[in-house]
């Protein structure tokens, strides 16, 4: 993103972000796969984390701030990164696992 | 045949230790495994020496049962003698090259003895030395293990101290406690953080505790957690805990996650978070009044 001419905060949103979902996948979806994306859009990155976890049941509620499975988590992290990105979709099928799709800003402005 | 593989190796050996010690070191010199500046020639010598003799006795045993393998049994005396020469020349800064070509060189001696009892017998001459040879790569490539094993030691060990460098409670003032964070505050860290900040507190008896994040890269929930923590562990110790250098790129990213801070006080510089916790105690940074930087 640097590389591209993005601004510091827009890399520290996005950065954030990628962090919140990383660790979702390592702690909750037994680990999984992170792909960083060239778009056709040259302000845009995107990122993809696949993990073939437990999965979520209730997207919506796993998106609710406040909302954790875990004692002591401020149950922020998945809508705290939907709020830092540029876009986001989740995809999650109970005991199958979970896909979050990323896209970050890398313009000057 | 088998049981006699090595049977020319364990008579050579047995004839001329002495000869084959002397040519090997020689040997070892001209291959450049030499270390007179490391250790003294004297001590090169006995370490081969023992080498050599745990070797004879290696051979000995496994010509009884034929089958080469390190790990078994009666090579036993060799892997200690050779983990224990390796581990000391280690510390003396020997390259893992050169302690592989000063075993390595054991070949020279050995084989041309070898070949002047087996004169005329190609065929066993090569059988023999074809395990011989077998067996001192191994005992080459046992040095390297233990030279990575050892590697792997210091590694393991320096990784703990900077753990705990990387955690120094710094005293400003009477009663004021700072602790400057750098790079990325995961699980253990934090528990290391906490531990020593409130060891801290109660050795030196503070009133205000800094934690400094300016080096902190990012802050996502995880790492707030670990500081709003840090921070209710030392509000009820009874002191009083301010962070410091959250920049506006991180304040801003904080506010979209929904951190809420709640009653933890924070600076944006450690500057402002020092005059705040100086006052509280009852001290204050002023100008020197006739200085003549001051501008009066």
């Amino acid at each position: 993103m640097k590389a591209k001419g993005s601004r510091d905060l827009m890399i520290t949103r996005f950065v954030t972000a990628v962090s919140e979902i990383a660790r979702n996948a390592a702690t909750h979806g037994e680990g999984g796969r992170m792909l960083i994306y060239d778009l056709p859009d040259p302000t845009l990155i995107g990122v993809e984390f696949i993990d073939e976890g437990r999965g979520i049941r209730d997207v919506e509620t796993a998106l609710t701030d406040g909302y954790s499975t875990r004692k002591n988590s401020l149950g922020r992290g998945l809508g705290g990164a939907k709020r830092l990105a540029n876009t986001f979709t989740i995809e999650s099928k109970p005991d199958k696992g979970t896909v979050v799709r990323m896209t970050g800003i890398c313009t000057k402005r | 045949m088998t049981e006699k593989v090595l049977e020319t190796t364990l008579q050579v050996l047995k004839e001329d230790a002495e000869g084959i010690l002397v040519d090997w070191i020689d040997q070892a010199d001209e291959d450049g495994a030499k270390r007179s500046d490391l250790f003294s020639e004297r001590e090169g010598r006995d370490q081969a020496a023992s080498m050599l003799r745990a070797f004879r006795l290696g051979v000995r045993d496994t010509s009884r049962e034929g089958d080469f393998d390190l790990r078994d049994e009666h090579w036993a005396d060799l892997r200690g003698i050779l983990s224990e020469i390796t581990h000391e020349r280690v510390e003396r800064g020997v390259l893992p090259g050169e302690m592989a070509a000063f075993v390595l060189a054991l070949k020279t001696p050995l084989f041309s003895r070898m070949s002047q009892k087996l004169e005329g017998e190609a065929s066993k001459l090569i059988e023999e030395i074809l395990v011989v040879s077998k067996a001192i790569d191994a005992f080459a490539i046992y040095t390297n293990e233990v030279f990575i094993a050892e590697r792997e030691q210091i590694i393991e060990r320096q990784r703990d101290e900077m753990l705990e460098l990387s955690t120094p409670v710094v005293e400003l003032w009477d009663k004021v406690l700072t602790l400057p964070l750098i790079g990325t505050l995961d699980s253990l860290r934090a528990q290391e953080v906490m531990e020593s900040l409130l060891q801290a507190i109660v050795e030196r008896q503070a009133e205000v505790v800094i934690v400094d994040i300016t080096g902190v890269k990012t802050v996502d929930t995880q790492v707030a957690q670990h500081l709003l923590r840090t921070a209710a562990a030392v509000r009820l110790m009874g002191a009083r805990c301010i962070i410091s250098g959250i920049s506006p790129k991180i304040a801003q990213t904080m506010v979209e996650l929904g951190v809420d801070v709640g009653e933890v006080r924070t600076r944006s510089s450690i500057k402002n978070a020092l005059t705040d916790a100086l006052t509280s105690v009852g001290v204050a940074i002023r100008a020197i009044e006739d200085s003549p930087r001051s501008g009066k």
